[in-house]
C-alpha cells in the first residue's frame, strides 16, 4: 500500500473515532428527548406517546415490554442499567415492579402535580412513583359453555366441583398480574390458607396457561368454559365479538372483592433528561390521558371521576369494589408467594 | 489424520488471530459479566449456591422431563428430516430447489407454530367429538413441527455431503434402499448427530411451547427462579445444569465428527440418478412429506386466513416498516459477522489441542436464558464511554451473535472436520499464495457449512426477543418484540400479517443466497471439480 493511500486511511479511521466519541458524549444530538420504558402495550401507549410529542415537541424514545418475559424484561434491563441510566421515565401496567424498583434504588423522587385528584393511597408517600387508572382481575367467562345463572362469581370457584377442572383456566401464578392476584390472597388470607388455596388449584388439575393473554383466547375459542384474566384482556375478546362475559369476582357481601391494578409512573434516578421526565410524568398523570386511555380500552377501573363525554370502549368498573390493601401490603408477600407457588406449580 | 494446510502469512495470522479475539470477546463477554455475579453469589452463600447449580427432587425431575422432551422432538425431526430428503431426491435435480423451501418456516417464531397447531387440533378435536390433546406428546409434536425445518436442514447438510462417488460404487452391488441405509446414513451420522444436538438445544431452550399444553420444563422453571429473586447471579447458577448438558452433547458430537472424514460434494444429491426405494420406503416418505406438507400448511393456513380476515395485509405492512427493516439489518448483520467468524474458526481448527476444548466453550451461551445474555451485555457495554455504541442498533446484532454464532461456528467446524484431510494437504502444496489457497479452496470447501450457519443465525436472529428487549435502542423494536406485543392484545389478524411477511421476506432472502452461492460456484476449478478428479484418483 502507498504512504500516501495509508496515511488517508489512519485520518479516515480517527475522524470516525472523533466522531463516535463526539456521540457518545451527547454533543451530536441538541433536541429534546425522553426515554421511556413502559409495560403498557405499545398498542395503547403509542398513541398516547405521540400526542405527548405533538403537544411538547419533546421527541419520545420508548421500550416496550411484552408479556412473553415473563415480568423479567424492562424491569431487569432497568436495574442492569442502574450505574448508568438511560431511561428517564417508567411507565408501567402493574405497581409491584415499581415498588421492587424504588427498592432496588433505581428510582429518583419527582413532583406529582395531579396527585391532588388522586386517592391518597395513588401516591407514594416519599415522592417515588404516582399511580393512576387501573385494570381490575375478572372472570372471563364463554357464555356458549356456561348457562345464563351458572357463571363463577368468585376466585375462590376455581375450587368448586361445579366446574370440571380441565375448563377452567389461569395463567402461571408466578409471573405479571397473576402473582400480583396470588401476592393479594398471600396477603389477605395469610401465607399458610393462601399456600393450601393454592395447592388445592394446583391438586384439581386446572389448566395453568403461559400468560393473560393466552387464557382470554382459550374461553374466547372455546376450550375452556371460564378463566381468570384482566379487564383489558377481557375487553379486547368482547370487542371482537366474542362469546364471551366479564364477571367481576369476589363482589358479595363478606368476600374480599376483586384486585384493583394501577398503572404507575415514576422517574429514573439518574435519567438523562430529567426535566423532559417531569413533562412526561405531568402529562401521563393527566386527566386526559386517563380518559383517553378508558377510551381505548386499557383502563377500566379509572382512578378519578371522568367527565360525561369520555366515552368507555367496554365497561368502566367505578361501582367494582377492590381488595382493601395497601400496595405495599401485596409487595411485602410477593416473594413469599412466588418461592412457593413456583414449587407448587412448577412440577 | 488431522488436517495439516494451515495458512502461515504473517497477515492471514494476524487477522485470524484478531477475529478469534473478537469471537472470544463476543460470545464471552456477557458470560463472563454474569460468571462474576455467579461467582460472588456462590463465595456469599455457598450452600445455596450449590443447590441452584445441582438440581434434585422437583428440579430433577423437571430437568430430566426436558431432557426427554428435546431427545424426543430432536429424534423425531430427524427421522422426518431423513424421510424428507429422501423423498426429494426421487424428482432429481431440476425440482431440486424445492427442498429447500421448508427452511423458511424456520423464521416463524415457534409459539406461532404452537397456537396455530392448538387452534387446528382443538377443531378437529370439536369435529371428531374428542377431548383436545395436552401434555407431553402433544408438546413433543408441536416443538417438533415448529423446528423441522431445521431438522430438514440438518438431513440435506448431512445425507448431500456424501460423496456421489461412493454411492454409485455401492449401487452397483446392492439396491438402493440397502445402500441409504448401509452406506449414505452412516458417512452421514456425525453431522445427523450434531445437527440432532442443535434441534435438542434450540428445544431445550423453549419454555413457551411446552407450557401451552400443560408441560413443565426446567427451562420455565429458570424464568421463574430469576422473576421471584431477581437476581441473574441465581438465575445464571440454575442454568448450570444446562450449560453441563450441552457440553455433553456437544463433546459426543464433536468426537463422532472426529471419527469420519471424507470426501463431500456439498449441496447435491449424492445420487447421481434418482434412487428407487422398496415399497415400504416410499410408503414412510410419504408419511414424512404429508408431515412436512401439513408443517408449513397449518400455521400458513391460519396465519393468511387471519390475515384475510383482519384489516390488511398491506396497511399491517405499512404500520411495520420501520420494525420489519430493523429486524433484517440485524439478521442480515448477525449473519455475515457469524459467517466471518465462524471461517476463522474452521480455518484454525485443530492448529492446537487447546482449540478444541476452547471450541466447546464457545458452545455455552446457547444454554444461558437469553434475558441473562442481553443483562451480561448492558454489564459490559453500558458505560459513558461506550454511550453511542450501547444506543445505537449494534446492542441487538452483538446480543444475537452471543446466542446463535457459536451454532454457525458448530456447523462450519463440522463441516471443516467432514472434508479429507488429503484436500488441505492438496491445497497447501499446490497454493499459489495463502490468500489464494484460502479464497479458492478452503473457503469453497467450507461454503456449505459456512452458508448452513450463517442462515440459521439469520432466521434465528429475526425470531430473538429475549436479548434483544434488554438492550434494543430505545425508540426502535424488531418486528419480533411487536408481533409478540399485538399477541398480547389479541390482535391476530396483525400478528398474523406480520409473520407472513417475516416467512415471505426469509424466502427472497433465501432464495437470493442460494443464487449467489451458485453463481460463485460456478467458475471452474470449484471444489466440485476438484472432489470429483479426487474421486476418480
Amino acid at each position: 500500500m502507498r504512504p500516501a493511500l495509508r496515511l488517508r486511511n489512519i485520518a479516515r479511521i480517527g475522524l470516525l473515532a472523533a466522531l463516535w466519541l463526539l456521540a457518545s458524549c451527547g454533543l451530536a444530538s441538541p433536541e429534546r428527548r425522553v426515554v421511556v420504558y413502559t409495560s403498557v402495550d405499545q398498542v395503547y401507549a403509542e398513541p398516547i406517546l405521540q400526542k405527548f410529542e405533538q403537544q411538547t415537541g419533546i421527541r419520545v424514545q420508548a421500550v416496550y415490554d411484552v408479556e412473553a418475559t415473563k415480568t423479567v424484561g424492562l424491569a431487569q434491563r432497568l436495574v442492569s442499567e442502574k450505574n448508568n441510566p438511560r431511561a428517564d421515565v417508567f411507565w408501567n401496567g402493574e405497581f409491584l415492579q415499581t415498588l421492587s424498583l424504588k427498592e432496588q434504588g433505581v428510582l429518583a423522587p419527582a413532583t406529582f402535580s395531579a396527585a391532588g385528584a388522586l386517592p391518597a393511597n395513588y401516591v407514594d408517600p416519599q415522592g417515588y412513583w404516582a399511580a393512576f387508572g387501573g385494570r381490575a382481575r375478572v372472570i372471563l367467562v364463554n357464555t356458549e359453555r356456561i348457562a345464563p345463572g351458572d357463571e363463577p362469581a368468585s376466585t375462590f370457584d376455581l375450587l368448586s366441583e361445579a366446574y370440571p377442572p380441565d375448563t377452567i383456566g389461569m395463567a402461571y401464578p408466578m409471573f405479571g398480574t397473576t402473582s400480583t392476584e396470588a401476592a393479594a390472597f398471600y396477603a389477605l388470607l395469610g401465607a399458610d390458607a393462601a399456600r393450601q388455596f393454592y395447592q388445592n388449584v394446583a391438586r384439581r388439575g386446572i389448566r395453568i396457561l403461559d400468560g393473560n393473554s393466552v387464557v382470554r383466547d382459550q374461553v374466547a375459542s372455546g376450550q375452556l368454559a371460564w378463566g381468570l384474566t384482566d379487564t383489558d384482556d377481557a375487553c379486547g375478546a368482547i370487542e371482537r365479538g366474542a362469546p364471551v362475559k366479564m364477571i367481576f369476582p369476589n363482589q358479595a357481601e363478606g368476600q374480599p372483592g376483586t384486585l384493583i391494578i394501577p398503572n404507575t409512573v415514576a422517574r429514573v434516578a439518574g435519567g438523562p433528561n430529567p426535566e423532559a421526565a417531569q413533562t412526561l410524568i405531568d402529562y401521563l398523570l393527566s386527566p386526559e390521558v386517563e380518559a383517553q386511555l378508558v377510551e381505548m380500552n386499557w383502563v377500566q377501573v379509572p382512578s378519578r371521576p371522568l367527565p360525561a363525554t369520555v366515552k368507555p370502549a367496554c365497561a368502566v368498573g367505578s361501582e367494582v369494589r377492590g381488595m382493601q390493601l395497601s400496595f405495599d401490603a401485596i409487595y411485602q408477600m410477593l416473594e413469599t408467594a412466588r418461592t412457593d407457588l413456583r414449587s407448587i406449580f412448577v412440577r | 489424520m488431522r488436517s495439516t494446510a494451515r495458512p502461515t502469512g504473517l497477515a492471514l495470522r494476524l487477522a485470524t488471530s484478531i477475529l478469534w479475539l473478537l469471537s472470544g470477546m463476543l460470545v464471552f463477554g456477557p458470560l463472563a459479566a454474569l460468571l462474576g455475579a455467579g461467582g460472588e453469589a456462590l463465595l456469599r452463600e455457598p450452600g445455596d449456591a450449590l443447590s441452584l447449580a445441582l438440581p434434585s427432587g422437583r428440579q430433577a425431575t423437571l430437568l430430566l422431563r426436558s431432557v426427554a422432551l428435546s431427545a424426543c422432538v430432536a429424534l423425531l425431526d430427524l427421522a422426518l428430516g431423513v424421510l424428507f430428503v429422501c423423498a426429494a431426491w426421487r424428482f432429481g435435480q431440476r425440482l431440486a430447489w424445492m427442498r429447500w423451501f421448508p427452511l423458511v418456516m424456520l423464521a416463524i417464531p415457534p409459539y406461532i407454530h404452537a397456537l396455530a397447531w392448538n387452534a387446528m387440533v382443538y377443531r378437529l378435536s370439536l369435529w371428531l367429538g374428542a377431548v383436545p390433546p395436552h401434555g407431553f406428546w402433544m408438546s413433543v409434536w408441536v416443538m417438533a413441527m415448529a423446528l423441522l425445518p431445521a431438522g430438514i436442514g440438518v438431513a440435506l447438510a448431512g445425507l448431500e455431503t456424501v460423496s456421489p462417488a461412493l454411492v454409485d460404487a455401492a449401487r452397483i452391488h446392492h439396491d438402493d434402499t440397502t445402500v441409504l441405509w448401509r452406506i449414505v446414513v452412516p458417512l452421514a451420522s456425525p453431522l445427523l448427530a450434531v445437527g440432532s444436538g442443535l434441534i435438542f438445544l434450540l428445544s431445550f431452550t423453549d419454555y413457551s411451547v411446552p407450557s401451552l399444553f400443560g408441560v413443565n420444563t426446567y427451562a420455565l422453571d429458570i424464568f421463574a427462579e430469576f422473576s421471584a429473586s431477581h437476581s441473574p447471579a441465581r438465575a445464571f447458577l440454575a442454568s448450570v445444569p444446562m450449560l453441563l448438558l450441552i457440553i455433553l452433547v456437544l463433546a459426543g458430537g464433536q468426537r463422532l465428527l472426529r471419527s469420519v472424514a471424507h470426501l463431500p460434494v456439498p449441496g447435491v444429491s449424492p445420487w447421481r440418478l434418482p434412487p428407487r426405494w422398496t415399497p415400504a420406503f416410499n410408503a414412510l416418505q410419504g408419511i414424512g412429506l404429508i408431515v412436512a406438507a401439513g408443517q408449513i400448511a397449518v400455521p400458513f393456513a391460519m396465519l393468511l386466513w387471519l390475515s384475510w380476515t383482519g384489516e390488511g395485509f398491506q396497511t399491517t405492512l405499512q404500520s411495520a416498516v420501520q420494525e420489519l427493516r430493523l429486524s433484517f439489518i440485524i439478521a442480515g448483520a448477525a449473519a455475515c459477522v457469524s459467517l466471518l467468524l465462524a471461517w476463522t474458526l474452521a480455518e484454525t481448527r485443530g492448529r492446537r489441542q487447546s482449540n478444541r476444548f476452547a471450541v466447546w466453550l464457545l458452545f455455552l451461551p446457547a444454554a444461558i436464558p437469553a434475558p441473562l445474555i442481553g443483562i451480561g451485555l448492558a454489564a459490559l457495554w453500558n458505560h459513558p464511554g461506550t454511550g453511542a455504541l450501547y444506543d445505537s442498533a449494534l446492542m441487538p446484532v452483538l446480543a444475537v451473535l452471543a446466542r446463535f454464532a457459536p451454532l454457525a461456528m458448530a456447523l462450519a467446524i463440522a463441516q471443516h472436520d467432514r472434508v479429507d484431510p488429503l484436500l488441505w494437504d492438496a491445497a497447501r502444496v499446490f497454493q499459489a499464495s495463502n490468500l489464494h489457497a484460502a479464497w479458492r479452496i478452503r473457503l469453497p470447501l467450507l461454503a456449505p457449512g459456512l452458508v448452513a450457519g450463517a442462515s440459521l443465525v439469520f432466521a434465528l436472529a429475526l425470531g430473538e426477543l429475549g436479548a434483544t428487549l434488554i438492550v434494543a435502542p430505545p425508540g426502535q423494536a424488531t418486528l419480533t418484540m411487536r408481533i409478540y406485543n399485538y399477541l398480547h392484545y389479541g390482535a391476530s389478524d396483525v400478528v398474523a400479517g406480520l409473520c407472513l411477511t417475516m416467512a415471505l421476506l426469509t424466502l427472497t432472502a433465501g432464495a437470493l443466497s442460494a443464487i449467489s452461492l451458485a453463481l460463485w460456484r460456478r467458475p471452474p476449478g470449484s471444489p466440485h471439480l476438484h472432489a470429483q478428479s479426487h474421486d476418480s484418483e
